[in-house]
């Protein structure tokens, strides 16, 4: 998993700029989604970069706050350039986390899997209620004002809930970093 | 004699989701630091609760059409910004379609295994758990490609059997004329005498289709349960260690790499059931294929009367001077390969079938191919005429009705049934 992971990084090593600001928005919604989720902090993110030999990239808060401030969704246009070995860290932080909560991911689809096919508003259950009230709110908090609309942002947040379900999984860290180039094409 | 093969077998389980993969593991495992499997056979479930959603069991191909379809997939599902983006065209073979946010549906109808539905609905955890078996397994182990060249040929492709047959009947020849030619010493050889294995086996045979076991059908299932659970003790673990079965002398000379074999008829992309996909049915008891020299050839670009002068002249079980009766199904294997090869190249350039097409297989008095009569599946679009192809005449060993199966891909499946 790891080796495949390193190769496909190796061949992407010339990302231009837009790729990797693009890159960046990603996968600090990636970790919003799963801070809303699961309620994790910092410490956590600090703790999966320890355990995966990262902290030179990710050691402290400090560090860590200016990787994901480095979006340009963000509020103060993160000024901070993400290289790709920053990229790399937060994928791999991104993957291990959703690893470690994959029971209450793969929960949340169930009952995001129900509520659908009994078209019931997702919202309505306790634990993607409060999922999508921490996204939006988080969202917004962070985010330079946009005009995405509560169902757009909502209809986001589900979209990342189930792609966590699959970045838990063995070959997660390279799907979802080919996916975030593919979505930077 | 190569000894008979050892079979391996692996689990992996994500879910309810069971993935069993059985095989011969390659010498070249201890180059790959993991096991490197061929002749593989698999066994794929899936459950929720006590329904059982699928059962498939299928050969290497079967599995690796169904992994790519998962991946190419599920890539596209993830990099898919919203919802509103999941809509995906289908494809031929095996495919995967969202069917909403949470749901996947996929198309099984092309996949060559006939037990399976045509379509089959998963839930995203469900989907994950069957990415995750296929993970597991990529992650664990590897799949040859095809079968690797052998050194030693176990069977003379027909479009060298000219050259063999030509050889065989001057040498034969020689043989009957040669009290005649030497009267001096009256030679107290048999009129009947054969060739020596040697001759047939040193024919060079670069298009080479090591037909050892063929699986009788793709159509209908592969290997009853036993052939899993006669297989040595199950990891369960997928990452608990493998032991390599020492390799015969013969195997660790097979030089070539996987892929470098250029088939007389080679595999069409993404094949559903790759007609060339040649394996061997994982079963204890297999017989060792046995060289060349045990199957006579079959002189496809003999006329009928030389090639019927062939057959009375050869029958089976009397070429070899060792006295071995060269296995009838062996026979029956190298005609089956070499009518496949044929039959996939012509259809090759030939317009594709709409779904897949059942043909029977009319033979001659002789034995020799004649027709192709549509057994069901609609209506044929093309002519299938195969009057013009050169084609091997069937063994005298066979007894069972042949059947063709072309697949829209252009890959062609031939079975032996009642």
């Amino acid at each position: 998993m790891e080796s495949s992971f390193s190769s496909d990084l190796t061949s992407t090593e010339a990302l231009t700029p837009r790729q990797l600001r693009d890159i960046k928005a990603q996968l600090d919604l990636v970790l919003l989604s799963l801070e809303a989720l699961v309620g994790i902090g910092s410490e956590a993110m600090l703790a999966a970069a320890n355990e995966l030999g990262l902290s030179a990239l990710a050691g402290d808060r400090v560090g860590l706050w200016r990787l994901r401030q480095s979006s340009p969704l963000r509020k103060g246009q993160g000024r901070k350039k993400l290289d790709v070995d920053e990229a790399r860290a937060l994928v791999l932080v991104s993957c291990h986390l959703a690893r470690a909560h994959q029971n209450t991911i793969e929960k949340a689809v169930s009952l995001l899997e129900t509520a659908l096919d009994q078209n019931r508003p997702p919202h309505r259950t306790a634990l993607l209620g409060d999922y999508l009230d921490a996204f939006n709110n988080t969202y917004e908090e962070r985010m330079e004002a946009d005009r995405a609309t509560a169902e757009e942002l909502n209809g986001l947040a589900l979209k990342l809930l189930v792609d966590l379900l699959f970045y838990g999984g063995a070959g997660g860290e390279r799907r979802l970093w080919l996916a975030l180039l593919d979505r930077t094409r | 004699m190569a000894s008979t093969a050892e079979l391996s077998s692996f689990q992996y389980e994500a879910g309810g989701c069971t993935l069993e993969i059985s095989g011969e593991v390659s010498s070249l495992a201890r180059i790959a630091g993991k096991p490197v499997l061929k002749r593989l056979r698999f066994r794929l479930q899936l459950r929720e609760g006590t329904n059982n959603l699928l059962d498939a069991r299928g050969m290497r191909s079967h599995l690796v059409s169904l992994q790519r379809a998962v991946e190419v997939y599920l890539q596209q599902y993830l990099t898919a910004t919203t919802p509103n983006n999941l809509s995906m065209p289908e494809t031929t073979g095996v495919y995967i379609q969202p069917r909403g946010l949470t749901r996947h549906r996929l198309h099984l109808a092309d996949w060559g295994i006939a037990s399976v539905p045509a379509a089959l609905d998963l839930n995203s955890r469900q989907f994950n758990n069957l990415v995750q078996v296929l993970d597991q397994m990529d992650a664990a182990m590897e799949l040859l490609p095809r079968q690797l060249r052998s050194s030693h040929p176990s069977v003379i492709p027909w479009r060298w059997a000219g050259t063999a047959a030509a050889v065989l009947l001057a040498v034969g020849g020689f043989g009957l004329l040669w009290p005649w030619l030497n009267q001096s010493t009256v030679s107290e050889a048999p009129l009947d005498s054969r060739p020596s294995p040697e001759v047939t086996g040193t024919i060079p045979s670069p298009e080479l289709e090591i037909a050892q076991e063929e699986p009788a059908s793709e159509m209908s299932p592969p290997e009853p349960e036993s052939s899993l659970d006669e297989s040595s003790p199950v990891a369960v673990q997928p990452q608990q260690p493998v032991s390599v079965p020492t390799t015969p002398p013969e195997a660790t000379s097979r030089a070539a790499p996987p892929t470098a074999a250029p088939a007389p008829a080679s595999s069409p992309p993404s094949p559903p059931a790759s007609a060339q996909d040649v394996e061997a049915q994982p079963e204890a008891n297999v017989a060792p294929p046995t060289p060349a020299a045990t199957s006579p050839p079959a002189p496809a670009t003999l006329s009928e009367p030389e090639a019927a002068a062939m057959r009375r002249q050869a029958p089976a079980g009397t070429a070899e001077q060792d006295g071995d009766q060269p296995a009838a199904g062996e026979d029956v294997s190298a005609w089956v390969a070499a009518l496949e090869s044929a039959l996939q190249e012509r259809w090759r350039a030939l317009e594709p079938v709409p779904q897949p097409l059942e043909y029977r297989l009319v033979l001659s008095e002789d034995g020799l191919p004649q027709r192709l009569e549509l057994i069901e599946g609609g209506v044929d679009p093309a002519e299938r005429s195969i009057a013009d192809l050169e084609l091997p005449p069937a063994p005298a060993s066979l007894s069972a009705t042949v059947k063709v199966t072309v697949y829209p891909d252009g890959a062609v499946r031939v079975n032996l049934g009642p």
